[in-house]
């Protein structure tokens, strides 16, 4: 009775799974900006006329062949478990085409858009798993040592899944030996980080932040009372009050809430939806808010437009798109 | 005639105790030594650990199916070098949801061998061959080939794979 | 020169008697053994055998089984007559004024006069030291056998000085007026005391790195003149030589002294597994100095109650066959051979086994019957051992004397010089047929004082015997010796004494006690 019951319930999750299958999460490994600044692998940036230092990742992949051993070694085994490391290299020379682009966006919504490298990074990889990668080589007398530290962090939630430090051995042998040791060491640690942060989606949702914004245009301000299918509502709660019967058991926290911003933060959104022809997909951040934006569009008359940074961040405007 | 069928009564008798034997075991297969040598060569790990059995080779055999059993089920402790491992399948349920499987996985001379390799040099020797009550306590080096029993239980259904669900 | 030689015996003796006396201190045996390096240093008291004895300390060698560590000091000066040896305080005292650690460290770490330092002896010696274990369990870690080197570094907390010491050097003269010379011989262990913290401190604070600046490498040069690492003693050892010359009776102090050390100092002792049976085979050899008829001690290991883990003396064994293993490991390392000669049970394949030094000297006291008198007497044999084969037949040089106490009034006394060759149907039972040639005395009080009379009062003696020993209780064996005399070549005095005391060819048995050192 047991075993058939166990049978059936095997079959079923079986057709879930053949009918919808999340989106993968993709995953990227960037320096971390300690080893960045360690190692020099700084640029200055302007922002707002401050002048502040940023890790120049370019630089250190290009120059550093240390962190391209590690980059592979671990890029080696996420395909064994079929998960394709993204390669920074290529994002950011994708990046540096999409900055000239950038430049040309900023005219419509009248402001700049700032950014630190790393958001920038983020926002154009769209990893949503990030690996952020310090290691540090000591020398003890004629022996070398590695020391490192991995961390797996959420892109969306900038929550760390998974934490892993530790040393090599202390040994007078290539250095490339101890780095791939060092992979090693923290390889299947790191998985079962990464697998217990899966299980974690899969039972309660995709963790997303949605953010709205306001337009000049936009006929009212978010702590406006307006009208809405003729009763009485604060904007901003009549948002709270649809995530509260859309999100997985109803879980999101109010992060900022003003006349020009709303901030929705540990937004869990479930991992499937309908589709309009009733079928289970698979759905992010853009997709989830989708039926809102047609509702508010439909329901307050004004433009509404959505777009997404990354599968679990998305930024709704008001008054324009 | 009767001598046959008192026969096959008492093999059956005695699979059947045999068999139950190994469920008590099962439950109770927890007190064994493992530790982390170094940190193996790719998809391998590296460690000593403890066996008990009658014989020597009793007990070696105890200790490589210690090493698998740990692998699978209670994760490998880290050292100086080399960070813990966690097991292939963390649910501790697992076992008693799948105990036929595991209990022809384990079998004398089962799949389990497939997966463990010793590195010991010749036999169990020195302080790592101590005669205790009841027989010997031995501690051997081995190699579990971890990625390919964590594939082979990810495809038997026992493990989920990390891709699992995407 | 028969004294030197008893002297000698006796010294050796002592020595094996001291050693046995100290394992009786209750310690777990692991078959834990790694290489120690040695430097071997020389007290010289300021008078003029200083250039004698330390020509007769640097032309030593210590073999194989050790690595040298070429220090700068290999002397020290310690004035004091050699009436007496330096005691263990005076040398205490000038070891720590002596920056012997430091030097160790130089030599080691190859120190230039730039302070720079590098670590091929420490990798090389890693890589020598490794043993099959280590190198297969360096193939199943992703750093690999490149890392077998680094094993060297624990090596260096396994570095010693021996200082040397010669006193009462006398001159002396043989009936014959030939110049002998003897010596006493004291040697003293120190030990660099220096763990891996040390060690990993001294690289911090010392090593210089290629791309130190000039203030960084001044800084590390000054940290090194300022280490203090202190030299722990560990062992003394005793001795006597003698020579035709003072270097060659110091020479001859040598050996003894660093077997000596040796049975004091349990690092140097070398420990193995037996990796398997039908011979006993274990993976050591000429690279630890082993040599056949060297004699080795089985340990098992059980665990009491409490899970505390005990190591179980079993029996003794001794070397048969040498492998010659001075290359590195490649994971199959050649076994040498052994036979196990003493205990209850069979020594089995993964026991420790560890070395147990001996002289092989056995000596066998017991009344004798019959034989040329016809009469009892009393017995002593000595018998060196040889070799040892992988079956464990034993061949053996012999040494007997014996008096026939029934004739005391000519005292008549038999030496003999023979060749045994002692067969092992079971470890505990030796069947050893022998030849042996000799002569018999007899005296007796009278004014002739010719320089024949000795050979006139002397007969020739033949003896093809055999003997029997049982184990007792290794290394004490009861014996029974048969053995048929030959009187032939009787010398005219011998002649005349033996018309009164009536000796004459025949057969003869022998029991007693055998006791091996």
């Amino acid at each position: 009775m047991k075993k058939s019951l166990a049978i059936a319930a095997l079959l079923l999750a079986c057709q879930f799974m053949g009918w919808s299958q999340a989106k993968k999460p993709t995953i990227m490994v960037v320096p971390a900006d300690a080893f960045c600044e360690r190692y020099g692998y700084v640029q200055q940036v302007n922002t707002m006329g401050e002048t502040v230092s940023s890790p120049d990742y370019s630089r250190a992949m290009k120059e550093n062949a240390d962190i391209r051993t590690l980059v592979s070694a671990m890029a080696d085994f996420m395909a064994k478990n079929d998960f394709p490391i993204q390669s920074l290299e290529q994002e950011l020379k994708r990046l540096q085409t999409e900055d000239a682009e950038m430049a040309m966006m900023t005219g419509r919504s009248g402001g700049e858009i700032e950014e630190t490298p790393l958001e920038r990074l983020r926002r154009t990889a769209r990893a949503d798993i990030i690996l952020d990668l310090d290691y540090e080589i000591h020398r003890v007398g004629p022996q070398k040592q590695v020391s490192f530290n991995l961390q797996a962090i959420d892109a969306y939630s900038s929550k760390i899944i998974s934490g892993n430090t530790g040393v090599s051995s202390a040994a007078n042998v290539p250095l490339t030996s101890l780095l791939e040791e060092c992979v090693l060491s923290f390889k299947d640690n790191f998985l079962s980080g990464l697998q217990h942060h899966f299980d974690d989606l899969f039972a309660n949702g995709r963790e997303i932040t949605i953010t709205f914004l306001r337009y000049d245009n936009c006929p009212f301000y978010f702590d406006d009372d307006i009208e809405i299918d003729g009763e009485d509502y604060e904007f901003g709660e009549w948002i709270e009050e649809w995530l509260q019967d859309n999100t997985v058991e109803g879980r999101f926290t109010t992060g900022a809430s003003s006349a020009n911003r709303l901030r929705f933060n540990q937004v869990r959104i479930p991992l499937y939806a309908q589709n309009r022809k009733g079928r289970d997909v698979a759905i992010d951040a853009d997709d989830f808010v989708k039926p809102l934006v047609r509702e508010l569009r439909k329901k307050l008359n004004v433009t509404v437009g959505a777009s997404p940074r990354g599968l679990g961040d998305v930024w709704i405007t008001v008054g324009d798109k | 005639m009767i001598a046959l069928t008192l026969l096959m009564t008492f093999s059956a008798v005695s699979a059947n105790a045999q068999s139950k034997d190994r469920r008590k075991s099962f439950k109770s297969w927890d007190n064994y030594e493992i530790t982390t040598e170094k940190v193996g060569v790719d998809g391998t790990k590296f460690v000593k650990v403890w066996g008990f059995g009658r014989t020597v080779d009793a007990a070696t055999m105890a200790a490589k199916e210690n090493a698998v059993h740990a692998c699978i089920f209670r994760g490998l402790p880290g050292s100086a070098t080399a960070m813990s491992t966690p097991p292939i399948c963390p649910n501790p349920d697992t076992l008693a949801s799948h105990e036929d499987y595991f209990q022809t996985f384990f079998a004398a001379g089962g799949p389990y061998l497939a997966y463990v390799s010793m590195t010991t040099d010749g036999v169990p020797s020195g302080t790592d061959r101590r005669k205790v009550k009841g027989g010997y306590k031995v501690g051997i080096y081995v190699q579990v080939m971890y990625d390919n029993l964590k594939r082979k239980l990810e495809a038997d259904g026992i493990a989920r794979k990390l891709s699992s669900g995407f | 020169m028969m004294r030197n030689t008893l002297l000698s015996v006796l010294s050796l003796v002592l020595v094996c008697w001291s050693a046995s006396a100290q394992e009786k201190i209750k310690e777990v045996v692991t078959s834990n053994y790694n290489r120690n390096s040695v430097s071997i240093v020389n007290i010289q008291r300021g008078d003029s055998y200083d250039s004698n004895t330390q020509r007769a300390v640097s032309g030593f060698s210590l073999g194989d089984k050790y690595d040298i560590n070429n220090i700068r000091t290999k002397s020290l000066r310690m004035p004091k007559t050699r009436t007496e040896g330096v005691s263990q305080t005076e040398v205490d005292e000038v070891v720590a004024n002596t920056a012997f650690a430091r030097e160790i460290l130089a030599s080691i770490f190859n120190r230039d006069s730039n302070g720079m330092m590098d670590d091929k002896t420490v990798r090389y010696r890693g890589n020598y030291d490794a043993k099959d274990q280590d190198v297969i369990n360096a193939r199943a870690a992703r750093v690999g056998t490149d890392a077998l080197g680094d094993l060297g570094h624990g090596l260096v907390s396994g570095s010693y000085i021996v200082l040397t010491d010669f006193y009462k050097i006398e001159r002396n003269t043989d009936s014959k007026g030939n110049v002998y010379w003897t010596t006493n011989a004291q040697a003293y262990a120190y030990k660099i005391g220096m763990d891996r913290d040390a060690l990993d401190s001294f690289y911090e604070q010392c090593w210089i790195y290629d791309d130190d600046d000039q203030a960084a490498r001044e800084a590390k040069n000054r940290a090194f003149r300022n280490l203090d690492i202190p030299m722990i003693p560990v062992a003394r050892a005793t001795s006597a030589g003698t020579g035709s010359s003072v270097e060659e009776a110091a020479e001859s102090c040598m050996g003894n002294l660093i077997t000596g050390l040796e049975n004091r100092i349990p690092a140097w002792e070398v420990a193995v597994s037996i990796i398997g049976k039908r011979p006993l085979r274990a993976k050591i050899g000429t690279k630890e100095g082993l040599k056949n008829g060297d004699r080795y001690r089985a340990y098992s290991y059980t665990e009491d109650r409490n899970g505390n883990l005990k190591s179980v003396k079993r029996g003794f064994l001794r070397a048969t066959e040498i492998s010659s293993n001075t290359g590195m490991s490649i994971g199959e390392t050649e076994p040498s051979k052994f036979y196990q000669i003493s205990g209850i049970a069979n020594i089995d394949e993964g026991w420790t086994i560890k070395q147990s030094n001996d002289a092989g000297i056995g000596v066998a006291l017991g009344p004798k019957f019959l034989g040329l008198g016809n009469s009892v007497g009393i017995g002593l044999d000595l018998d060196y051992l040889m070799n040892v084969s992988n079956v464990g037949s034993m061949s053996y040089f012999l040494l007997s004397g014996s008096i026939d106490l029934g004739k005391s009034d000519y005292l008549p006394l038999f030496v003999g010089l023979g060749f045994g060759y002692g067969l092992h149907l079971t470890r505990m039972f030796e069947i050893m047929p022998y030849a042996m040639i000799g002569g018999e005395h007899m005296g007796y009080s009278n004014s002739d004082k010719s320089n024949d009379r000795f050979l006139r009062e002397s007969a020739l003696v033949l003896e093809p015997g055999v003997r029997a020993a049982v184990n007792v209780a290794y290394p004490l064996q009861v014996f029974a010796k048969a053995y048929f005399d030959v009187l032939t070549l009787q010398g005219p005095l011998y002649k005349m004494y033996n018309e009164q005391v009536g000796h004459k060819s025949g057969l003869g048995i022998q029991f007693g006690l055998k006791w091996t050192f």
